[in-house]
């Protein structure tokens, strides 16, 4: 079974016709399970259509040939618009992502807006025992040091 | 060749803001502690053993909001007949490492365990504090805030412990870095000494939830007496390394005071033992730092 997909890969990377005749040649008198294989498609053979019981099949293949590559070339047609502006979105967002990080990182730290935000000193909440507590606040004259004193409220 | 451009310019920025946003913040903070003593008041504890401290050159550099200034604010505003400074550090708060800063220290048969996490990454000098008396019976919470401390500014906060002694916490930033792609095992700012750095190596040390040990036994430190005609004092900050059986077997000095005094210290420290500590069933060494104080009656 492994030497069936080996020849099987093989055929795939060789591209000369001879190489790739000589190569199935070889395992098929070599091969036992390809051989089984292939005696059942004989065994079946005369239960389906033959090519001469049809008839009129000359220009069949050359037409389905056309009409294949032009299916293929309209996928091909409706896909890469779609892609490209994948891409291009993906690509917008990440720049964005960046730039916003970047600002974050290097400007806002001297913003005026960065400024504003950490002019003040500021509490949100202060607790004694999980519950909310009093706070005194005292900033002296002169002094850039604030005493925050606090209680529980009783 | 436009799609491929497009490609190539997409998955740039990808790895560029992947590289962004391992970006490392540090913060920090500069973290005294103090002991006040109201009108008929005992005196705070004079010995303190606290979290490890890393000894850098910049530790020792003097801050611009000097002690003094802060004891005699502090004083002055809560009409305290005394303040002492307990205990100082300077914290650092680094995003890659941990997403808090422990400090536990011991006065007495107290633990105090003070708990600092960073709340905002925009806003880096938004954070919450939290500070717990720690003992057998339990863990009581003392003081829970959040704050935003700006660089200019610095945040004393008072309050009582069980018994009803104040305290007071004192914070200051002094410095705040945003590293771009933070490298992993990068080191702190600040020098750390060859003979410092043999003193901590592959010893365990009392850091992050890590608690220092307890003592056991203490002897009083002897007031050198020409230190005491002299009229100095202070606080001495040490560094210490105890044994598998829990005896110092070397100090360092992290705050200096006077050579007089920071001898009197090591030489009274030397003798101190503590309880041994236990990691995974073994006894180990392990590192940590004692604060004493030395006040002229």
């Amino acid at each position: 079974m492994f030497q069936c997909k080996a020849i099987n890969f093989l055929f795939i990377i060789l591209p000369l016709k001879c190489w790739r005749d000589f190569l199935i040649r070889r395992h098929i008198q070599e091969c036992p399970e390809c051989q089984e294989k292939l005696a059942s498609v004989e065994e079946v053979k005369p239960f389906l259509i033959q090519e001469e019981e049809v008839g009129g099949l000359e220009g069949l293949w050359p037409e389905i040939k056309t009409k294949l590559s032009e299916e293929k070339r309209k996928k091909q047609r409706s896909l890469w618009p779609r892609l490209r502006w994948a891409f291009r979105a993906a690509g917008l967002f990440v720049a964005i992502a960046a730039g916003i990080w970047l600002y974050h990182a290097f400007f806002l730290d001297k913003s005026p807006l960065k400024e504003s935000l950490v002019e003040r000193f500021q509490i949100n909440y202060i607790r004694i025992e999980n519950k909310p507590a009093r706070a005194f606040l005292f900033q002296p004259h002169d002094s850039e040091m604030i005493f925050v004193w606090a209680e529980k409220n009783i | 060749m436009n799609n491929k451009a497009l490609i190539l310019g997409a998955i740039f920025l990808l790895g560029f803001s992947f590289i962004s946003l391992q970006a490392d913040v540090n913060l920090d903070i500069k973290m005294r502690f103090f002991g006040g003593v109201r009108e008929g008041m005992a005196e705070p504890p004079r010995f303190v053993t606290s979290s490890y401290l890393q000894p850098t050159v910049t530790a020792s550099i003097k801050s611009k909001f000097e002690l003094a200034e802060e004891q005699k604010q502090i004083k002055k505003i809560f009409n305290l007949k005394e303040v002492s400074l307990i205990t100082e550090a300077d914290l650092r708060w680094a995003s890659r490492d941990s997403d808090k800063i422990f400090h536990i220290f011991r006065l007495d048969s107290k633990e105090y365990l003070l708990l600092i996490t960073p709340v905002s990454s925009v806003r880096k000098h938004q954070f919450r504090i939290e500070v717990f008396e720690q003992s057998e019976k339990g863990k009581i919470n003392l003081l829970d805030t959040e704050i935003i401390l700006p660089e200019k500014n610095i945040a004393v906060f008072g309050f009582e412990d069980v018994q009803g002694k104040p305290y007071f916490l004192s914070f200051h930033i002094t410095g705040t870095k945003t590293v771009l792609g933070g490298v992993v095992g990068g080191v702190l700012s600040g020098v750390v000494s060859k003979e410092d750095e043999e003193f901590a190596k592959g010893v365990v040390k009392a850091e992050g939830e890590i608690r220092p040990p307890r003592l056991i036994k203490k002897v009083e430190p002897v007031y050198p007496e020409e230190a005491r005609k002299a009229k100095v004092s202070g606080v001495v900050i040490l560094s210490v390394r105890t044994d598998e059986k829990g005896n110092v077997e070397a100090v360092r000095v992290l705050r200096s005071v006077d050579p007089l005094l920071d001898q009197a210290a090591i030489d009274a420290v030397k003798k101190w033992k503590y309880e041994p500590f236990i990691k995974d069933g073994k006894p180990r060494k392990i590192v940590f730092t004692v604060t004493v104080r030395f006040k002229l009656k």
